[in-house]
This record gives structure tokens, sequence and C-alpha cells, in this order.
């Protein structure tokens, strides 16, 4: 397990640590976290998990860790949200964190880290907004013509 | 087979052989004239060159102006009772098509700007909505695109499109792994993996703008008619605002009708593709336009380039119809904003076309496929003869200017005077001229009788538009005659040029643009005003114009390439069109779209923040397929990742990047390292 930042640990490393909280606050925005209290709440989970797996010292490590560990968390909550399995469900946890990032329900992510009644009513236009690329396939044949050419090679 | 009896013949009969009696007669006629002024002395062997090459010039002329004329005649007296819009259902209960009656509106794009491409698709896809019809209809955007920026840039806007129409299941969107075989390839793949879920498909292009209410009137046609495989309209050049495009849209606006009603009268049921904003009949195309790959390596050999003529010409030797739908209106276009870029458009069609030189001599289609495949072929073939054409009457102009005449022969105590054929000649030129300007005056009496006057300016204004447009055509079409002359040269020893995508935007060209495209050909324009005004003064004053246009090919360029002298232009009410001054609903919408998809941050349309975006990221995740990547592929793929890290992406290649872009586990890896790097 490794250490938290102590009191002995530098001022500009201290500085540093802030700064990577400050930006992975952004990041949760970016993700549709709104709540400021949710924010911050979210931020410092994802902080001190990653802390557990990165040595001490290293900022940017330790900030690719919590946006990895928010990333987790996202999908944990969109699985659950949606009854799918994290490993065997990934394509369909894609879809639906699309649809939320895109404001596709028309709301911010805070429901999915909130009470679990009040997620699941959103459930059916999350299911109606996932991004649907391509419809089923109606295969037909199209053969390849031959073409016969006077005076030259034909195909 | 088509289901039900084809087109009258007698009438294709009466139509062709009319057409082609006047198109003959008057070349002959022309020849004839200008062989009894050459046969004043015997025929040199230049003078022989000069018929064979006026023989071909004149038969191309001639075949244009009687189909604009024609086109007149027909527009004059309000429409051909014949036109596919006009005939009466054929359609029968007896025979049902058991094909799903849904449309596909087809978008296969290649590297375009996807603001651009979307605005227009959305404008559409409004208008089509406005009709209360959209429900008969998906969309498909047919991604070819390779650059991973396009790529991510084009899923964002289509997934946003989904979104603001709620047509999450009526809209779709797919990039092509391999972009084999080009346009044709990128259909071909769309029937063969779709194709049973519809009735017909519309083919767009790009810079296709279709209004709801064609498309719906084209899809009713098919129904109406079921032996028909293919309607194309003729899509109408709009929306540029440069000098350049502006004088186009005006020519089309104003001439294009009667070219196309003409064409429409002759070929009937035997017409054209033109590759986009036709509707075409699944089945049939699948059953017959699979196209192969032509035996022998490129220009001629390889992936047919222009496929548009080949696939009617397949349609057509099947005994399907093919129809120009010449009136159907709400169908545009764009055209290239500059000289240059409109050059470069035709270096490729110019290649796809020459392609068609085997095409001629294939087994089994009808005379007609060979004739439009040879129209194709001179479109560009008579650059280079009209070149030699102006090479060779220089030199006979010289020859004749050092050939001292003889008055007195052996005993004659009287002298013999030269025969004078100037009025002959004359005749010839004007004759020519007139063939080559008159479509003009019948776009402008049909302009009269319309009541367009408001619509286009005004009477005065359109009389200025089509002086000024005459005179810029004057000027541009030796510069062209040159590109081409070049294109085809170049084609024919055996040099391909590829596929490359278009610049479509609006741009102004640079000094040094212009001049490295037309340094050249002032050159060479100001070359042979020197040798000609010293050696055949005579003939220097003829030459004029076309010298006009090579030495001021720079500078009419340049100020042709001006948005801000378009502007002008049309504030002072020059180059106006309907679609302009009374702009069609979808115009309207695409022009909204355009302005608010100006109006979004530029820094959203840079390549890290692309990455970095969180939902477009996450969005392109879920639209890669599940593949199992190789132990070796993913070591392969990590190491770009440090490449990237070490080196930034500007070190790796399009293909590496799309390598990256299209994993997911990748590209999750990047758009991290993005944020954590940031923090730095």
């Amino acid at each position: 397990m490794k250490a938290a930042p102590s009191e002995n640990v530098d001022l500009a490393e201290i500085a540093a640590w802030e700064q990577a909280g400050e930006h992975l606050v952004d990041y949760l925005r970016n993700l549709g976290v709104n709540d400021p209290s949710l924010l911050q709440s979210l931020a410092a989970d994802c902080l001190s998990r990653a802390r557990n797996r990165v040595s001490t010292g290293s900022v940017d490590d330790l900030l690719r860790r919590a946006i990895e560990e928010a990333q987790r968390h996202m999908d944990a909550s969109v699985a659950k949200l949606l009854g799918l399995s994290p490993t065997r469900d990934a394509h369909k946890i894609a879809e639906a964190r699309a649809a939320l990032l895109f404001r596709a329900t028309g709301q911010s992510t805070d429901f999915l880290f909130g009470a679990p009644d009040t997620e699941q009513a959103r459930v059916p236009r999350l299911k109606a907004s996932l991004p649907v690329p391509t419809p089923p396939e109606a295969p037909i044949a199209m053969p390849v013509q031959k073409i016969d050419f006077l005076f030259f090679k034909s195909t | 087979m088509p289901p039900t009896a084809t087109f009258p013949r007698h009438i294709r009969a009466i139509r062709r052989t009319l057409f082609f009696s006047l198109v003959i007669l008057t070349t002959f006629t022309a020849l004839a004239m200008i062989a009894s002024a050459f046969q004043q002395n015997g025929i040199t062997p230049q003078e022989l060159i000069l018929l064979i090459l006026y023989a071909l010039l004149i038969l191309w002329i001639s075949n244009s102006f009687w189909t604009a004329t024609i086109g007149f005649w027909i527009l004059f007296w309000g429409g051909d009772r014949k036109s596919i819009s006009r005939l009466p259902p054929r359609a029968s209960d007896r025979i049902r098509d058991r094909t799903p009656a849904r449309t596909a509106l087809l978008m296969p794009i290649y590297q375009e700007d996807p603001t651009r491409v979307f605005a227009g698709l959305r404008a559409i896809y409004q208008s089509l909505l406005d009709t209360g019809r959209a429900d008969e209809f998906e969309v498909f955007i047919l991604s070819d695109s390779r650059d991973p920026d396009i790529w991510i840039e084009e899923e964002v806007n289509w997934y946003r499109m989904c979104c603001d129409f709620n047509a999450h299941n009526k809209i779709f969107y797919r990039n092509r792994e391999k972009n084999i075989a080009r346009k044709s390839g990128n259909i071909e793949e769309f029937c063969r993996r779709w194709g049973g879920r519809y009735r017909y498909m519309i083919v767009l292009d790009a810079d296709s703008l279709m209004s709801g209410s064609t498309v719906i009137r084209m899809v009713d046609l098919m129904e109406a008619h079921p032996n028909v495989a293919l309607i194309q309209s003729p899509p109408l050049p709009v929306n540029h605002k440069s000098l350049f495009a502006r004088i186009l849209q005006f020519a089309s606006s104003l001439y294009g009708d009667v070219f196309a009603a003409g064409a429409s009268f002759w070929q009937l049921a035997d017409s054209n593709y033109w590759g986009h904003n036709a509707i075409i009949r699944i089945k049939p195309f699948a059953d017959h336009c699979g196209l192969p790959k032509l035996p022998g390596r490129e220009p001629f050999g390889g992936e047919i380039l222009s496929h548009d003529f080949v696939e009617a010409a397949l349609l057509r030797k099947a005994g399907w119809e093919v129809w120009l739908g010449f009136d159907l209106k709400g169908s545009y276009e764009e055209l290239p904003p500059t000289l240059i870029d409109y050059a470069k458009r035709d270096r490729r069609w110019c290649q796809g076309n020459l392609q068609h030189l085997r095409m001629v001599f294939a087994r089994g289609i009808s005379g007609l496929s060979r004739l439009h495949f040879t129209m194709g072929i001179m479109s560009y073939l008579s650059s280079p003869l009209w070149f030699l054409f102006l090479l060779v009457t220089g030199f006979e102009a010289y020859v004749q200017s050092q050939t001292m005449p003889v008055y007195f022969f052996g005993d004659n105590i009287f002298p013999v005077w030269p025969e004078s054929y100037a009025v002959e000649m004359t005749t010839v030129l004007l004759v020519t001229l007139a063939m080559l300007f008159l479509p003009k005056l019948w776009g402008l009496i049909l302009f009269l009788r319309r009541g367009q006057r408001k619509s286009y300016g005004g009477f005065f204004r359109v009389l200025v538009s089509v002086a000024l447009e005459s005179i810029f055509s004057v000027l541009t079409a030796p510069v062209l005659m040159l590109y081409q002359t070049n294109f085809v040269l170049s084609i024919l020893s055996r040099r391909s040029i590829g596929w490359p995508a278009q610049q479509r935007g609006d741009h102004r060209l640079s000094l040094k643009e212009a001049t490295l495209a037309h340094g050249g050909q002032t050159l060479i324009g100001i070359a042979a005003g020197i040798v000609s005004y010293l050696y055949i003064p005579s003939f220097f004053w003829w030459f004029t114009p076309v010298l006009a246009g090579l030495v001021f090919a720079i500078p009419v360029s340049i100020l042709s390439s001006s948005t801000a002298l378009g502007l002008l232009a049309k504030r002072l009410g020059l180059f106006l069109t309907p679609d302009e001054t009374e702009p069609p609903c979808v115009i309207r919408y695409l022009r909204a779209n355009l302005d608010r998809a100006d109006s979004i941050d530029e820094a959203d349309r840079d390549e890290q923040r692309k990455i970095a975006d969180p939902a477009a990221c996450a969005l392109h995740v879920a639209l890669l397929p599940d593949r199992l990547v190789k132990k070796r592929t993913r070591h392969q793929l990590r190491a770009l990742i440090y490449q990237v890290v070490e080196e930034g992406s500007g070190s790796l290649s399009q293909g590496d990047k799309r390598a990256l872009v299209a994993d997911p586990e990748s590209l999750l890896r990047l758009h991290t390292l993005s944020w954590s790097r940031n923090a730095q």
C-alpha cells in the first residue's frame, strides 16, 4: 500500500497534488457531473483509490489512475443502471456512456451516482437514445458483371 | 427483366431520327463550305488535317447546339408530354413489387468537411420532415474517410443529428474499414449488406441538396413506373459566393434547362446517370451493376472510376429504363469555388471518362450507351482537338502568308485572279460562333417568357450579366483548353492521379498559388502572341480572344476566386439566380445550419480536443466493432502510444493514427493520457 502525501512532502509537490485534484474535478465535470458536493466527493474517492496504485511523488501517474477510476466508476454505475455486466457488455455500456455524455437524455450525469429509485425512471429514455449506427443487415447478392469488349481484353 | 412493357419504340425512333438528322445535316453543311474553300488548288496535307479536326469539332458543337435548341423549343411550348414526369402511370396491380416500400437516402463521403456535409444532410431531412412522409425514408452516411479526426467529427455530427431529430433508428452511419473501389465500392457494400431493407436508394454527393418534395416526387414516379430503374434529377449549382462560382451558377440557372430538356427529348428512357441526385431501384441495380475491374493497370485499367455511366449502360442493357427528369426542380449541388479547383475536378473526371474508351467497344450495350461514353470522352478530348486545330490553323495561315500569288500561267496574256473564299470562311466562322452562343439567347428568351425578371434582378441586369458571363467564358475557355489538353496527354501517357478529395469551401487564391497553376499558360500565351504578331499579323487579331485568356489567366483566376467580388456583384444585382433571391426552404435550412455550425467554438474542432472530449471518445468507442487484437498488434499499438507521449501526435502517419483510433483500448489510453498530461 502506497503512502498518501505526508507533512514532509515539499510545498511544490503539495501544489501539484492539489492541481491534480482540480484537474480531476474538471474531468468529472466533462463527464457531465454538475453537483459541486458530488464533484468533490467523487474526486476525493477517485484520488484515494488511485493513491493506492501509484508511487509517492508521481503526480501525473496519480492523475491518470484517478481518471481511470472515474471512468470505471461511471461504467460501473451505467452497468448497474441498465442491469448489464461490466465485463461482458462493454459495448452496450460504451453506447450508454456516449448517450449520457452527449446529454441525449437531456440531463447531467449526477443521477448516475444518486439514489437507485430516481435512476430507474430515466432508463427508458436512455435506452431510446442509445446510438444505433446501423440497422440489422438485410443482405442481397450483387454479382460482379462480366464485360466483354471488342478489340480489348474482357473482364 | 423489367416487369412491364418498355417505352414505345416508334417515339424513340422519330425523335432520334429528327435529332441526329439535324446534327449530321449541320455538320455536313459546315464541312461542305469549308471544303469548297480548301479545294481551290487541291487540298494540302494541313488542310486535310484541318478538315478532319473541324469535322469532329463541329459534330460535337452541333450536337450540343441542337440539344439546346430542341430543349428551348420544348420549354417554350410548355414542356414535353413524353417526359417521365408526365407519362401516365404504368404500374399494374397484377405485378407487385415485394421489396419493402422504403427508401434509403445515401450520402457517400470521403474526407469531406463534416460541417458542410451534415448541414446539407440536416437541411434535406428537415425538408423531408416538412412533407410529412419522412417515415418512408432512412438516411445512411456511408463514410470512406481515412483521417481519424474527420472520422470522429463525422460520428459526433451524426449522433447530434440523431438526437436533434429524435431519429435514432432512422439515420445511420458507418465508416468502411477499407475503401475498396472508392464510391462505387462504398455503395456496393451498402447494397450487399442492407439492400434488402429498401426498394429504392437516392444517391447524394457530399455537396448535394434535395428538397423533400423532390425526393417524394421521385419515389412516386418510381412507384408509378415499375420498369424504370433510375431517374436522374438535374442538379442546379447553388450556394457559393466566389465570383467564379456565382457566374457559373447564373449560367447554369439561365441556360441549363434547355440542355437538360433537349437531352431528355432524344434520350428518353435511355438517359444517363450522373452519379448523384438520382433515385435507383435497388434490386435491378444489385442484379446488374456489380462492377468488375478492368484488365490492365491504371489509368485505363483497374477500378472503374466514373462508375455512373457504366452502371446506367448495364441497367439499359438489362432492359431497364433510365430517365432524366429534366423538369424535376429542387435538386442542387455546389460547384468548385475557383478556376483551379474546377480544373482539379476536371482532372479526375477526365481520367474517369477516358477510361471509358474501351467501354465504347463493350459487347451487348446499346448504341445510345456507346454514344453516352463517346460524349463523355469528347467533353475532354475536344480540348486537345481545339488546341491542335488552332496550331494547324496558325501554320496554314503562315504558309498562306508566304505564298506569292501567280497571276499569269503559261501563254495566258490575261491575269488569273485568285478566287476569294472569304465569304464562305466567314460564314463558317459565324455559324460556329452562333452555335456556341445561341443557347444563351434561348435561355434569355425563356427568362422573358417565364416572367422571372425580378428573381434574376431585372431585364437590364440580366443582359449585363449575360454579357459579362460570355466575356468570362471566352477568357476561361483557353485556360481550360490547355488544362484539359495537359490532362488528356498525361493520362494517355499512363500517369494516374488517383482520386483525391475536393476542396469545396470558398477560398481566395493567393498570387503564388495562381502563378504556379497558370504561369505556364501565361508564358504560352505571350510566346504565341509574339510569334503570331511577328510572322502572321493577319492571324494575330483573330487569335486575340484566345491569347487574352491565356495572358490574363493569373489575374482572372485570382479575381474570380474572390468572395468579396462575388458578393459585390450580388449587391449590384449581377449574376443573380432565383435560388439566391427567393431561396427555397431547403436552401434556407442549409444556410441556417451552416450559420449555427460557424458559431460553434473553433476550439471544438481542434485535433487534441477530439480525443480529449469524453463524449466524442465514448461515442467513437461505442461505434467500433468488437474485435480481438493479436498480441503482436497490441504491442505495436502500445509502441505508437509511447511515440505519441514522447514525440507528439504529429510524428505519427495517418495510418498509424487510424490504427490507434480504431482500437478502443488504445483510444481510451490516449484519452486518459491527454487529460493527465494536460495537468503538468
